[in-house]
Formats: structure tokens, C-alpha cells, sequence
């Protein structure tokens, strides 16, 4: 049908591709080959800096994966971002692009810490339930911040969810260089360090903590909206033909909202999560940019809520596996560029996914 | 070199021989064009004389739109060859068009609308090495000579204002203008006066007059009589892809013309059998849907829907017939509840209802099956069961506690499948992979187990084979027996003959003429449609001589 075709440079070949429907099935397929291509790409990176790629690949899964610590600290960088991957795929099933969990992340851990500053007197037990709610409800107004231009004003959610990032982020920087910053710290951009109430308790001796109930408590509540809810089947509805569900009755209006609302306060979950569980403060640079990541995350499981487990701890390797290859003269920015190439490849197969390609030798040999 | 045109139909009005290609600016012969194995249009031949204006006329489907994308290059033609000014010309792009001078004004305009309309009429031209900087200069220079052509025409657009701000009438000037900006000879409306409100149709008929002063040869199509007898100089009338004559304005009339648009199948029509289970008398069932002066918005803005008034009653089926682009697609929405009504009252039941929301329509047993099943009706994607759940999934049977009842769904839609006699491999299929006739029988199921008490079908044959549009005309026929009411609106005058109790002409976004299944015929269903006998509320040009424009468009 819609049918074109390029002749490779050369004349013997001809590339031809036609649209066609996308399988369900190549959804898999596209995720493991983006993974197995970033790799690849990667490696030519790591072969130009004159280190053996299979070698540096080997360390970095070593360091991920290969010991009781190293595998530790994999699922303590997967929380956060299991959290984020959860909040953007919400949004993402029904087709509204929030690449704002960065922000949302970042004023969860802001109201958390709040909670801690400016309520010192509350009963011990109360402190984890309160962070809780204020580090998910700030996510959320901070997703319904991009959300109301959208749905009122047909403001781009792209862009403003963007935008609101950096908010997020120099907010973060003026009140850790500023007015929360630790008297006794040594100039240490941060708050004062929690109270034990105020952590969440960790596993042994390692850092992971008890936020890892509450993700993967996320993705079983997700997984039953999705597929077992009747607000699920309106998010599903809405995402497959926005106006075939305007015409079921559905108010796309009010699913935006909703859907931003619980996609931020997800995000802002983990921002609490990350200062209680893990740095046990606020303080500069919280995030390592997990809000971005979980962007990657949430397509890598082409947003099917067992698939966020697996992406997330993959994702959440190759963070760790980025720090192990500083031993071997590496930059742990490494990581970013097989994070980048992932995303790449994805987007790339995903286009890709819903042509049929065909090599074929021109029928005349040599071409004019 | 001489081209004889032939009259397909080869009737009582004979056209002229013509003696010379040069007369005229541009002569099609012979064009045949397919779509797939639907053949579009086959050996249309169309001869327009150098400075007249030429009216194509003919019913939704006849071809005229695929004709003129011929002539513009949009689409090649299978067979055929057009002559420009006596040349033969190979148009295979708009850009050929208009190298051969030939400008066209699209029915859905091409502007951008957050641009001035001097930017619109300028877009797109090289200007050569001088034309590089677009600076105050040139923009005078440029708002100068534009505005000379406005004067030369009479035209009044706004120049320095963005399309946006615009009325309907002022961008179409625009669109004009862009041709006369290019020094086009020849200039092609398509339904030009079909946005239009009957003052700014006036307008452009003027406007028409102008251009046909200064030698421009004119091309529209359109489907009213009335506009056609009164600024045209020559008629073709093309129907069901051919074409049946051209004749002189002055030598035919209304009445002839609509005849030939519809065919001559009146008396086939009056003969058609009353279709299985028809009552012999009109029925008298109890109102269920009564619109009173029902009025609402296009999509541009404009009142496309002026004081609509029917009525359907339990037990039977009425049809609304028209050409499209006359309020139907407005009439369904507001009665589904997703467009605002601004004027006039609905009642259903007898009950009067305040505002139209779509879920209180569904409650109140309207079911709808929209005029586009996958962009409105269905979501391809998702499978059988989600497509069926769509308008019960909030009801307790089909969901508890705010969890779907899966088990109990998938054997109601297993049932309803079998029922319906849907053929799909399983209810876990997305419905893009079923047949167009299988969606719809899919859409039927969905909407019919909900016993409603008004089914609202709209075009609801459109796309399917004979085998599946007869099963829809029986699921109709079925419904009305069981004592709902139908409101059948389609473009399918022998779908409406067979199946309607009652039909209601649709024309310029009022009912205009109503008839009993008993006195339809196709022929004076259709001189309602064109608009050729119509309440004398409507239209300017029903009263007499055109009116001078005014400076402004006005809506």
C-alpha cells in the first residue's frame, strides 16, 4: 500500500519499507534488541577510549549485580525510579506526556523534609504517614501545575512539565544554600540529618529500605487499575481513541487531571522516599536525574506494570555499574550514554515496529 | 485540431460542436479515475469556454471533487487527456496546476491562521534574489499591489489581520485573492457557497461577476440550483461518475436540472415494494423525540443548525435525508448530547431536556451509532469485550466496587457476539482486524442491548457490502417492531425510501419538507435537497435580484 523505497548507494540494493500494523508481540523484542543495541553502541564509545568493552561491560555488571552490596545499592537506585517510571506511565497510557517527574520528585523530597522542619513536636510514629502524604500530595500539585494549562488553556504539557523541572530543581538550591541549609553542617549544602523516626528503616546492614514496599506495592495497585478497574478501562479507552471515549461519556477534562494528579504524586513518593530512606536529608542534588531516567524506565516496560520491576533494576544496574567503572578509568557518566543510546534505540524500533522493511538487489544491476 | 464533445446521455439538449480548442481555456476528455476496484469517475468530458462562469453540479458521490482534483494535479488520471488554452498539459501536481494558471479554492480552506491574510496571499513565492529581504519595504510595496487588486475586483480583505480573526467570507476572499495574486486564468471552487451565509454567498456571486469581467474562466461545483441558474453562464451535471450534459443556463431550468442530478428513477422509486412489516398508514405512536427550533454552531463558528424541528415517534423509523454539509452531522451530535444547543427545545419522552450531556442521553436510552464507527464509535486497539463494554461498563452487571466483572463480561460478550452473529476468531481481538461490516455489527450489539428507547443511526451503511448493509436495515426494521423509535439520517435516498416511515429533508440546517413513505420519490425529495422548493425563511436569493454587497461580510 504506502510503499516506498531508497536505492542503497552502490545501485545493488534497494531498501523498501510499507506501513503495516504493529504486533503485539514485537513490543518484547524491540525492548530486549534497544538494550542489546545501546550495548553495542556504547562499546564503540568505550573502544575510543582504548578499553576492552566486553571488559568495562563485565565490571559494570559486577558492580551491579555481582555482589550482596553491589546488588544493594542496584535496588536502592530501582526505588526511585520505579516510583517515577509508575507516575510517567499513568500518564503515558493515556497519552499525556509528563517528562516533569524530575520536578515532582524533586518538591516531594522538599515537602517531606518540611514536614521535619517545621513540625519537630508531632508524636514519633506520625512522621513517616505525614512525610508520605506531603511528599506525594506536593507531587501532585506539581503535576497538576502542567496539567490545568493543558486541559484549559491547550498549553503543551511537554513543555511546561519541562519548565517546571528547573523550578523544582533552584528551589531545591536556594533552600539548601539558604534558609534550611545545616547550621553545624560546615557549609555542607543540606538540611539537618533526620531523626531515626523520620527514616524509613533499612534491610541488614546495606541501604535499601522499606520504600521498596511501597513500590512494588505501586505496581500492583497500577497493574489492578489497568486491567481490573473501571476507572482502568476509561484510562484504557482514552488512551486507545480519546474520542470514542468522549463519546462513552467519559470527561477527558477530569481524567487529565486525575491522572497528572496520582502521575506527580507517585513521583513525589519517591522524592520522599529517597531523603527518608536514603540520605536521611534534603540536600544539593538530590536526584541524578531519576526523573529522567524513569522516562526511560516506563518505555523500556512499554509501560506493563511487571516490566516496571524488571526496567527499573536494569536501569537502576547500569547507575551502579556506572560507578563501579570509575575504578577502571571511566567517567560514571558512561552510564548516561547507555541510558541515552537505550532510549534512542527504543524510540528508534518503536517507529520501526509499524513498517516492514525488505532488502531487496535492484532488478537492474548497477542502476543509471 | 477539434474536439468534439460528447453527450454521454445524448438527450434532448444538444451541446454545440466545437469548432475550435482554442475557444476554450480548459477541455477534459475521456478522464477516468479508480480508487482501488471503485471506479471514481469514467470518460468525463468537461469544456469550459474561455471567460464564462461554468457551474459543476451533481449530488455528493458524482465525482465533481475527483474531477477537479484531476484537473488541479492531486490525483492522475487513469485515462484521458486535459487541454489548457488548447494545449494539450501534463498536470501531475498542484504545482503543474498552477504553472498552467489554474488557481483553486478548496472547499476546506488552505490558510494558515496564525498569519496576516498579506502573508497568506504572499506565502509560497520565490520572488527571486529581490524578494529575499521581507522588510517594511517590500511589505508596502506588496500591501500596495494588493490592495490595487482588491480595488480591480472589489474585493475587501483585511490584509494586516490574522486569518484567525477572520469571518468564513473574508478568508475565502483570501483564497480568491491568492489566485489573483498568481495571475490564475482559470479559477475552481469547490462548493464555494457551502460555509457561506446567504449574504456572503451573495457577495461572492458578485465577486464571480467580477472575475468574469476582467476574462477569468470560473469553475464551481456545488449542489444548489438556485445559485447555479442565477450567476452561471454554462451547467455539466455529472452523476454516479459520468457525465450527463452540459448545457446553457439560459436553455434549461430548476426543475430539469434537478431531474437529471437524481436520474430518472422516480418511477422506479414509487414503484419500490413497501418494505417487510411496514404499517400501511402512518403511525401513531406516542412522541419520544420532539425538537422545536433546535439551533448550534458548526465547527466554524456559523449557525449550522437554524431551527430544526422533527419529531419521531415510537414505532417508527424516520429518515433524514440531504446532502451532506446541511446540519445532519450537527442535528446527531446534538441530539447524542456532544454538541451545545443554543437556541430551541429538545423533549424526549415528553420530558424537556434542560442540557444535552452525552451520558445523559445514554441513560435516558438514546443509542447512537456515529457517522465515523472507528473515530467515534469504536477504539481499534482494544478488543471485543472493551468495545462492547463501552456504554454499560458503569452499570452493576458489568461492574462492582469499581472492579470490572471480567468473567461475567467475557460471557456476555461471547453471547451478544453469537447473537449478532459477529465473526471474529475471539472476543480478545482488537476490532481493527475485523471487517468494516463486522465492526458494525459489533457497534449494534453495543448499542442495541441496552433497549433503547431511540436508536440514531447515521449513515449507518456507509462502507458496507450488501450482505452486511442488509443485516443493519433488518436490526432497524427489528427495532422498530419492538416499539422504539429510529432516526435513520443518511446520504442513501433508496435506504430512506425503503426503510423510512416518514422522511425529513435536511437543507441548510432546517427540515425543508417533510414526506410519508407512501408519497416519496426520489425526485421531489430531491428538488428539497437542492433546495429548489423551499419555505420562503430561507435565502436571499430567493427574493429577487441580488443584493449589492455591503463593506462589510457580516455573519
Amino acid at each position: 500500500m504506502n510503499s516506498k523505497a531508497v536505492v542503497i548507494p552502490g545501485g545493488k540494493y534497494r531498501l523498501e519499507w510499507s506501513s503495516r500494523a504493529a504486533s503485539a508481540s514485537s513490543g518484547l523484542i524491540v525492548s530486549v534488541a534497544s538494550v542489546v543495541l545501546a550495548l553495542l553502541f556504547s562499546g564503540v564509545f568505550i573502544a575510543l577510549n582504548g578499553l576492552n568493552p566486553v571488559f568495562v561491560f563485565e565490571t559494570m555488571a559486577r558492580g551491579a549485580f555481582g555482589t550482596a552490596g553491589g546488588l544493594s545499592e542496584t535496588l536502592v537506585k530501582a526505588i526511585p525510579l520505579l516510583l517515577c517510571g509508575l507516575g510517567v506511565s499513568f500518564a503515558y497510557r493515556i497519552s499525556i506526556w509528563n517528562i516533569g517527574a524530575e520536578g515532582q520528585f524533586v518538591v516531594g523530597a522538599i515537602a517531606a523534609t518540611a514536614v521535619t522542619i517545621y513540625f519537630p513536636g508531632m508524636p514519633h510514629w506520625s512522621y513517616l504517614p505525614v512525610m508520605f502524604s506531603a511528599g506525594a500530595l506536593a507531587g501532585g500539585v506539581w503535576g497538576l501545575l502542567a496539567a490545568v494549562p493543558r486541559t484549559h488553556f491547550q498549553v503543551n504539557e511537554l513543555i511546561s512539565s519541562l519548565m517546571l523541572n528547573y523550578i523544582a530543581l533552584l528551589l531545591l538550591d536556594y533552600l539548601v544554600f539558604g534558609p534550611w541549609k545545616d547550621p553545624a553542617g560546615f557549609n555542607f549544602p543540606g538540611t539537618p540529618m533526620f531523626e531515626t523516626w523520620m527514616q524509613l528503616a533499612t534491610f541488614g546492614t546495606g541501604r535499601l529500605h522499606l520504600g521498596l514496599f511501597i513500590g512494588l506495592g505501586g505496581v500492583l495497585v497500577y497493574w489492578l487499575i489497568m486491567y481490573r478497574m473501571k476507572w482502568g478501562y476509561e484510562l484504557r479507552l482514552l488512551g486507545a481513541n480519546p474520542e470514542a471515549a468522549r463519546h462513552a461519556g467519559i470527561s477527558v477534562t477530569k481524567q487529565i487531571l486525575l491522572v497528572m494528579l496520582i502521575s506527580g504524586g507517585l513521583a513525589g513518593a519517591a522524592g520522599m522516599a529517597e531523603v527518608s530512606g536514603v540520605s536521611h536529608r534534603l540536600m544539593y542534588s538530590i536526584s541524578p536525574g531519576y526523573g529522567y531516567t524513569a522516562i526511560i524506565v516506563a518505555w523500556l516496560a512499554k509501560l506493563n506494570p511487571w516490566g516496571l520491576i524488571v526496567s527499573s533494576v536494569l536501569c537502576g544496574g547500569v547507575i551502579v555499574g556506572g560507578y563501579s567503572v570509575q575504578m577502571i578509568g571511566l567517567p560514571a557518566s558512561m552510564s548516561l550514554i547507555v541510558q541515552g543510546s537505550i532510549l534512542f534505540f527504543l524510540i528508534g524500533g518503536e517507529q520501526l515496529r509499524s513498517y516492514r522493511v525488505r532488502l531487496r538487489l535492484t532488478s537492474k544491476p548497477g542502476g543509471e | 485540431m477539434s474536439i468534439q464533445q460528447a453527450s454521454s446521455a445524448g438527450g434532448s439538449v444538444t451541446t454545440p460542436v466545437i469548432d475550435s480548442a482554442a475557444e476554450y481555456s480548459v477541455a477534459m476528455t475521456g478522464i477516468r479515475k479508480t480508487f482501488g476496484s471503485t471506479v471514481a469517475i469514467d470518460g468525463v468530458d468537461l469544456a469550459v469556454r474561455r471567460g464564462e462562469i461554468h457551474a459543476l453540479l451533481g449530488e455528493n458521490g458524482a465525482g465533481k471533487s475527483t474531477l477537479m482534483s484531476v484537473l488541479f494535479g492531486i490525483y492522475k488520471p487513469d485515462a484521458g487527456t486535459v487541454m489548457i488554452n488548447g494545449q494539450e498539459a501534463r498536470i501531475r501536481s498542484p504545482k503543474d496546476a498552477a504553472g498552467c494558471g489554474i488557481g483553486m479554492v478548496h472547499q476546506h480552506f488552505r490558510l494558515v491562521s496564525s498569519m496576516t491574510a498579506l502573508d497568506n496571499i504572499v506565502l509560497g513565492e520565490s520572488g527571486g534574489a529581490a524578494g529575499l529581504w521581507r522588510g517594511a519595504a517590500w511589505r508596502r510595496r506588496k500591501s500596495a499591489e494588493i490592495t490595487r487588486l482588491c480595488e480591480q475586483y472589489r474585493l475587501s480583505v483585511p490584509l494586516d489581520r490574522p486569518v484567525w480573526q477572520l469571518s468564513v467570507g473574508e478568508q475565502q476572499r483570501i483564497e480568491i485573492m491568492k489566485t489573483l495574486y498568481r495571475r490564475c486564468s482559470v479559477i475552481v471552487l469547490d462548493e464555494p457557497t457551502a460555509v457561506l451565509t446567504p449574504q456572503e454567498a451573495d457577495d461572492l456571486l458578485l465577486t464571480l461577476q467580477e472575475l468574469k469581467k476582467d476574462g477569468k474562466t470560473v469553475i464551481l461545483t456545488t449542489h444548489k440550483l438556485r445559485e447555479v441558474m442565477a450567476a452561471c453562464d454554462r451547467i455539466s451535471v455529472m452523476r454516479k461518475g459520468t457525465m450527463v450534459r452540459t448545457v446553457r443556463a439560459a436553455d434549461t431550468n430548476e426543475q430539469q436540472l434537478a431531474e437529471w442530478i437524481m436520474g430518472r428513477e422516480r418511477e422506479k422509486a414509487e414503484q419500490t415494494e413497501p418494505a417487510a412489516g411496514r404499517r400501511p398508514q402512518a403511525p401513531t405512536g406516542e412522541p419520544l423525540l420532539e425538537l422545536r427550533g433546535v439551533q448550534a454552531l458548526g465547527d466554524h463558528g456559523e449557525l449550522a443548525l437554524q431551527s430544526f424541528d422533527l419529531t419521531v415517534r415510537r414505532g417508527e423509523i424516520v429518515g433524514v435525508a440531504g446532502v451532506a454539509g446541511n446540519g445532519q452531522k450537527e442535528l446527531a451530535e446534538v441530539i447524542a448530547g456532544s454538541r451545545p444547543r443554543v437556541g430551541g427545545e429538545i423533549r424526549l419522552n415528553g420530558e424537556p431536556i434542560q442540557q444535552a450531556t452525552i451520558k445523559g442521553m445514554t441513560r435516558r436510552g438514546v443509542a447512537h451509532v456515529p457517522e465515523n464507527r472507528m473515530k467515534t464509535g469504536m477504539a481499534g486497539a482494544l478488543d471485543v469485550v472493551d468495545n462492547l463494554l463501552m456504554k454499560s461498563y458503569r452499570s452493576r452487571e458489568r461492574s462492582a466496587f469499581g472492579l470490572l466483572r471480567k468473567k461475567a463480561n467475557a460471557a456476555w460478550a461471547q453471547s451478544l457476539v453469537e447473537r449478532f452473529a459477529v465473526r471474529t476468531p475471539d472476543i480478545a481481538t482488537p476490532v481493527r482486524m475485523l471487517s468494516g461490516g463486522n465492526q458494525q455489527k459489533l457497534l449494534f450489539a453495543r448499542e442495541l442491548q441496552q433497549r433503547p428507547l431511540l436508536m440514531m443511526a447515521v449513515h449507518p451503511t456507509q462502507g458496507l457490502d450488501v450482505g452486511a448493509a442488509e443485516s443493519v436495515h433488518r436490526l432497524l426494521l427489528q427495532l422498530r417492531s419492538e416499539g422504539s423509535g429510529v432516526l435513520l439520517i443518511s446520504e442513501d435516498l433508496d435506504e430512506l425510501i425503503k426503510l423510512a416511515d416518514r422522511i425529513v429533508v435536511a437543507f441548510n440546517g432546517g427540515a425543508n419538507g417533510e414526506f410519508h413513505a407512501a408519497e416519496a420519490s426520489r425526485a421531489s425529495i430531491g428538488m428539497r435537497m437542492t433546495g429548489l422548493m423551499e419555505p420562503a425563511r430561507t435565502g436571499g436569493l430567493a427574493e429577487g435580484p441580488i443584493r449589492p454587497r455591503t463593506s462589510e461580510g457580516g455573519r
